[in-house]
């Protein structure tokens, strides 16, 4: 019996990602703590980070550390660094030094058994490189039930395609979540990087996508239950995900499949709203213009008119929002976006006796940005509100001046818009008159 | 006031995967640049253009 053990102990000693399992099965722990070190330590050099790990997995003790001779308390601990460290050698996956600091943590404590799960997330970005299907040849023949669907690749021994992962997150949208709470973990640490994001926004992407395509394939009432179980999955990560500011490549990433999301998965506007507070509250320098495209998008999918006020409230710190929105709109349609915020605008005119919004509303006016119908709307609630307007709330008359001079501006405007706003003086039936009394202007005389 | 653009963007899944496939996670353009390919699949042209 003793010589099975022994067999059986060799056996496991050979799993090794970079060694043939014979000279595998022949070293010693100190040789390989020797070899392994070396990959360490040109890791700590690269990034200060790793050095953190000297004094535990990779320290001199290390190469007496038995898994089973440790306490459940301990084992634990030893987890919880294994985890640390395999997140932040993700990003270094494709050089030498990770890989013999990998093998170190495969030897020694047999993390290809014992931290499976974490061992395969780590390399999952990295699925296409020989790598990839090396790891699967050292794995258990019991792989974690959420990675089972690998089993043929570790099997054959070979990278299974990204379509194979697609369609698995298209189908077992638990994937989803896990390899988003991996993803979001690791930003949290601050030990993200750029394949790590890149990989986790297409499979995500491509997943919400694929989810919306196949539920649009059933009943109707079957379709929204799976819409609204969807919106449960995706809502708390994109949560995180979209106000996570110390990592502005997740936050883009969300944008994208929040883009795809919502244009796609016909939501109810409480959600589209609470969606674009939520990436309002979390863009940054960094990240405005794409998080303004995303909002765009977004704005186009709901059906109230105007902006929430959280929304416009966010979009008025952006100094040249009016210009930045018609650049967008020499891209793709943003009317819905431009027309609710020259809605609240106004609003904010009369409500907070807030003039700031109107160089953007005329800019948006002046614009090719909006439907004839949405202009004429904004430019006839600015001829009400100059009408509401007296020494009552305007005491001093400077909204009055300003909000005059916008509008004669407005009226002057060439082109098609200029046309619209020509027929909606015409059209007005209010007292032009009078208002032009009250604004001690004249617009009418100038044509 | 029915809202007659309301309704839901339709995308070809190959035009996505072709995004996605093109380059592996580490090899492939920024995240911005992907934002940017994606978004294009969305939404409807300029008004400009009608």
């Amino acid at each position: 019996k003793s010589s099975l053990n022994v067999k059986a102990q060799k056996a496991a000693h050979s799993k090794s990602l970079i060694w043939e399992p014979r000279v595998a099965a022949s070293q010693s722990y100190q040789t390989l703590y020797t070899t392994c070190h070396q990959g360490f330590e040109e890791l700590c050099q690269l990034d200060s980070r790793f050095a953190h790990f000297q004094a535990t997995i990779f320290g001199e003790d290390s190469q007496t550390q038995d898994r089973n001779q440790l306490s459940p308390a301990e084992n634990q601990e030893l987890d919880k660094q294994i985890d640390a460290f395999l997140r932040l050698a993700g990003a270094r996956l494709r050089l030498m030094p990770a890989i013999k600091a990998i093998e170190w943590l495969i030897r020694r404590f047999r993390i290809h058994e014992e931290n499976t799960s974490a061992l395969i997330k780590t390399f999952l970005p990295f699925h296409s490189i020989p790598a990839f299907a090396t790891l699967l040849s050292i794995l258990p023949a019991k792989i974690p039930a959420e990675f089972r669907f690998l089993d043929p690749y570790v099997r054959s021994q070979t990278s299974p395609p990204r379509s194979v992962l697609v369609h698995q997150a298209v189908h077992h949208p638990e994937l989803v979540t896990l390899y988003s709470e991996y993803t979001l973990e690791s930003c949290r640490m601050q030990f993200q990087h750029p394949a790590l994001i890149s990989f986790w926004a297409g499979l995500l992407t491509e997943a919400v996508s694929g989810i919306l395509d196949r539920s649009r394939s059933g009943r109707v009432a079957v379709q929204k239950d799976n819409d609204q179980a969807l919106l449960h999955r995706l809502g708390p990560i994109f949560a995180e995900a979209l106000v996570m500011k110390k990592v502005p490549a997740l936050q883009i990433a969300s944008y994208m499949a929040l883009a795809v999301f919502v244009a796609k998965g016909n939501l109810e506007d409480v959600a589209v709203t609470a969606f674009m507070e939520q990436t309002v509250l979390g863009w940054t320098n960094a990240t405005v213009r794409p998080a303004l495209v995303s909002l765009v998008i977004m704005a186009q999918h709901r059906s109230a008119k105007q902006m929430s006020s959280k929304v416009t409230k966010a979009l008025l710190k952006i100094s040249d929002i009016g210009p930045l929105l018609v650049e967008i709109g020499q891209e793709r349609r943003v009317d819905k976006l431009a027309n609710g915020l020259c809605l609240a605008l106004v609003e904010r005119f009369t409500k907070k006796c807030d003039s700031r919004g109107l160089p953007t509303i005329m800019a948006i006016l002046e614009s090719r940005i909006l439907k004839d119908k949405q202009i004429a709307v904004i430019f006839k609630s600015l001829l009400l509100t100059a009408l509401k307007l007296d020494d009552g709330n305007d005491k001093d008359g400077a909204l009055r001046r300003e909000l005059g001079s916008a509008l004669i501006a407005l009226s002057q405007t060439t082109g098609e818009s200029g046309e619209v706003i020509q027929s909606v003086i015409r059209d007005v039936d209010f007292d032009i008159e009078e208002l032009e009394m009250k604004l001690d202007l004249s617009f009418r005389s100038r044509h | 006031d029915v809202d007659e653009d309301n309704f839901p963007s339709v995308i070809a899944p190959q035009h996505l995967a072709d995004i996605f496939n093109a380059a592996p996670p580490f090899a492939g353009p920024s995240i911005e640049e992907m934002f940017y390919k994606v978004t294009n699949l969305l939404g409807a042209k300029p008004l400009l253009a009608d």
